[in-house]
């Protein structure tokens, strides 16, 4: 084999696809021409170098600032993406006009119908911090109209807030959870392990509030195993348990730990979510 | 037997994601972050650049996650490699040499930035083919289906990035204080 032909076999050879009559002539040449053999010693580190280094892990939270995109997202096929969808094929002309239009009907019927007061709702805007409703995610399907009435009012005109019905009515469902997810608090865990977890989920119980998932669904330490090495979890307590989780809820920063820094949020239905990542 | 639980495992998580299934859709993120991560790096070569193809490219598969095609890593790859072409043309720079990332500094980070180096040298359409076979480790078939080229041309390009690469490694360690 001459020495054209031998180079050009190099990479079959380095990927062993060559018969061994083949491979064997392309040894050969090898031996005898030490340019070859320079080329092949080339061609074998690079390719060790590259097998070496391989997949690299993708940037720390790289799932979770994904996954929390992804759950602002409307659901793929659904009926909202599919109005979405639609609504791409309209013209902005006739949007701006219908917007226009549903702006004048508003007045005008603001005009028309008298403020109706009500004496036992909660303003909204009476809440410490406020929920934006862009990307507000509501988790859990039951909720009725009814008023809080531990919260003071204030100037705002009064209306209903939706709040869940207590969990003692409903045993197999949960009260909704508003997540705000554009605007999380987050608490990373990504090297304490379950460990960590678990003394979030006691802190939880202390505080008469729970973990859950994205979805508002329970979940405990022990569902986090090999299998299921990444979770999304959030701490969800009482309004009036927030301050002591977040000065409970500290961060690690070398071998010291300081609060977290970040605000929490505030649910609609006077609890507070801690938005927690989670990488065991 | 293990192999055929784990695709029928995929083929769940795909038809999740296809009716919407955050859930699934998150398990698969976690089965192909790393290697879509690895592709868009390799090519791009910027650690801000690869993070921000490997995001887009998923929220669009999310997206159009109803349109989900199997195999699904050539699906993906497919996609990643359409958007550094498009991240590539929009720069129209040629790829800095590696920086370390701090989030994933490791012991082998020396070794990534000479791996780096020698592929920054290629032309695009060369990295692409010796990334996908050295580095994702597909074989050619996968990877001339991946470029939409045929199996003859991907093998050609193969060889000649690896020559190419590896006269540029021996040209790094003859230019290093060691190799002096």
């Amino acid at each position: 084999m001459d020495r054209f032909f031998a180079q050009n076999r190099l990479s079959a050879l380095i990927d062993g696809v060559l018969s061994q009559a083949e491979a064997d002539e392309v040894d050969r040449a090898i031996h005898r021409n030490p340019d070859l053999a320079t080329q092949h010693a080339g061609m074998l580190q690079a390719v060790e170098l590259m097998h070496e280094v391989g997949p690299q892990q993708a940037p720390r939270g790289f799932q979770v600032r994904l996954m929390t995109e992804v759950e602002t997202l409307p659901v793929p096929g659904g009926q909202v993406a599919r109005v979405r969808s639609a609504a791409r094929q309209i013209p902005m002309e006739a949007i701006a006009l219908a917007a226009l239009a549903l702006v004048i009907g508003v007045v005008v019927h603001q005009r028309k119908v008298p403020d109706a007061p009500s004496a036992n709702v909660t303003p909204r805007a009476a809440a410490p911090a406020a929920v934006s409703s862009k990307g507000v995610v509501k988790t859990a399907p039951s909720v009725e109209e009814t008023a809080i009435p531990d919260v003071p009012s204030s100037k705002p005109p009064p209306r209903k807030v939706k709040v869940a019905p207590p969990e003692s009515d409903i045993p197999d469902r949960l009260p909704p959870v508003y997540v705000d997810l554009t605007r999380p608090a987050a608490y990373k865990i990504l090297g304490g392990g379950d460990q960590v977890l678990f003394k979030i989920s006691s802190l939880g119980d202390t505080l008469g509030g729970r973990m859950v998932n994205g979805k508002g669904q329970p979940i405990s330490p022990q569902l986090l195993s090999e299998d299921l090495a990444f979770k999304m979890v959030f701490l969800v307590v009482p309004v009036s348990k927030a301050a002591a989780a977040h000065q409970s809820l500290r961060q690690l920063s070398g071998q010291t730990s300081r609060p977290i820094q970040e605000k929490f949020n505030w649910l609609k239905v006077g609890q507070t979510v801690f938005m927690i990542e989670a990488e065991l | 037997m293990q192999v055929l639980a784990r695709g029928q495992v995929e083929t769940d998580l795909i038809k999740g994601a296809r009716s919407g299934d955050a859930e699934a859709f998150g398990e698969l993120v976690r089965r192909y972050q790393a290697r879509i991560y690895t592709l868009s790096l390799r090519v791009l070569g910027e650690h801000d650049k690869a993070e921000a193809v490997a995001h887009e490219t998923l929220v669009d598969v999310y997206q159009n996650a109803a349109h989900l095609e199997t195999p699904l890593d050539s699906y993906l790859y497919r996609l990643v490699l359409d958007r550094c072409d498009l991240a590539a043309r929009d720069s129209g720079a040629e790829p800095r040499d590696l920086e370390a990332d701090p989030d994933t500094e490791t012991d082998g980070e020396d070794k990534g930035a000479q791996l780096q180096t020698a592929l920054n040298g290629l032309s695009l359409t060369f990295r692409v083919a010796v990334v996908l076979r050295d580095v994702i480790e597909l074989d050619y078939t996968q990877v001339a289906e991946i470029m939409d080229l045929p199996i003859g041309t991907v093998k050609s390009r193969v060889h000649r990035a690896r020559l190419d690469m590896s006269a540029a490694l021996t040209m790094a360690t003859r230019m290093s204080p060691e190799g002096d």
